[in-house]
């Protein structure tokens, strides 16, 4: 498994990339409008300061993506997806890691998800952050949890090893240099 | 995956032909993240808050811990 940015090429990959939901298969779809629509054109917008990184299996194929967006002193994670057939491997919880790890976020800043009330696995690895918690007040589903960033990136080396993870650093260099520029 | 490929730019909407026209906006999300209202904003200020105070706090009682 290799742990890089999203990079321009990766969007035709994405009409091959089922994300693993509990949900019907319409929601399913939903899902990957948000990651093939919702993603490249808010990685286009300008006005956005999104990251987004993904998990690359041995044969190429996207097994996960996470997407972080600024909000004032703020980084939500705006997005997580694991493909179908890499389910139940910890991809997840390193990308994430992985992520806000590679997003430049200051020392000052938090680290905010919101998570629907019946996602008990994103529930479980978010509690793990040691978050403060508030129900969400405009939509009752959702909880916000805010947390860390430290509280997130620590063991991020043991979670990259679970899946067998590796880092890239000459795609890491060359998606964090088009980012800065 | 070329560095060549990772430099072009990526554009709305080429490559996608599946028809969501079927499926109610209202119903599942379409868009990365949440709206972030001013209610939202001022939840999620509150939370930071007493994020950092639990922090404080840890890091009084680790100083205690030592001193002893």
């Amino acid at each position: 498994m290799i742990f890089r940015p999203f990079l321009s090429g990766d969007k035709k990959r994405l009409s091959q990339f089922r994300c693993a939901t509990r949900h019907d298969p319409d929601y399913q779809r939903l899902i990957g409008k948000m990651f093939r629509n919702g993603l490249v054109g808010a990685l286009n917008d300008r006005s956005r300061n999104l990251r987004a990184f993904v998990a690359e299996d041995r044969e190429g194929r996207l097994a996960g993506i996470v997407a972080l967006e600024a909000f004032k002193d703020n980084w939500e994670v705006a997005a997580v997806g694991v493909s179908v057939d890499h389910r139940r491997q910890g991809i997840a919880t390193a990308l994430i890691k992985f992520g806000v790890a590679n997003s430049a976020i200051r020392g000052d800043e938090t680290v905010v998800f919101s998570v629907h009330q019946d996602n008990d696995p994103m529930h479980r690895l978010v509690a793990s952050f040691s978050p403060e918690r508030a129900p969400h007040p405009g939509i009752v589903s959702y909880d916000i949890y805010v947390c860390e960033p430290s509280a997130i990136t620590r063991d991020l080396a043991a979670a990259m090893a679970k899946t067998r993870g590796s880092l890239d650093k000459d795609e890491l260099r060359l998606g964090l240099s088009r980012d800065l520029s | 995956m070329s560095e060549n490929e990772a430099d072009t730019p990526a554009s709305h909407g080429d490559d996608d032909d599946d028809d969501f026209s079927d499926l109610p906006d209202d119903k599942y999300p379409s868009r990365l993240g949440m709206e972030w209202t001013p209610a939202v904003v001022k939840v999620v200020e509150q939370a930071k808050k007493r994020l950092k105070e639990r922090e404080r706090e840890n890091k009084s009682d680790d100083d205690a811990s030592e001193e002893k």
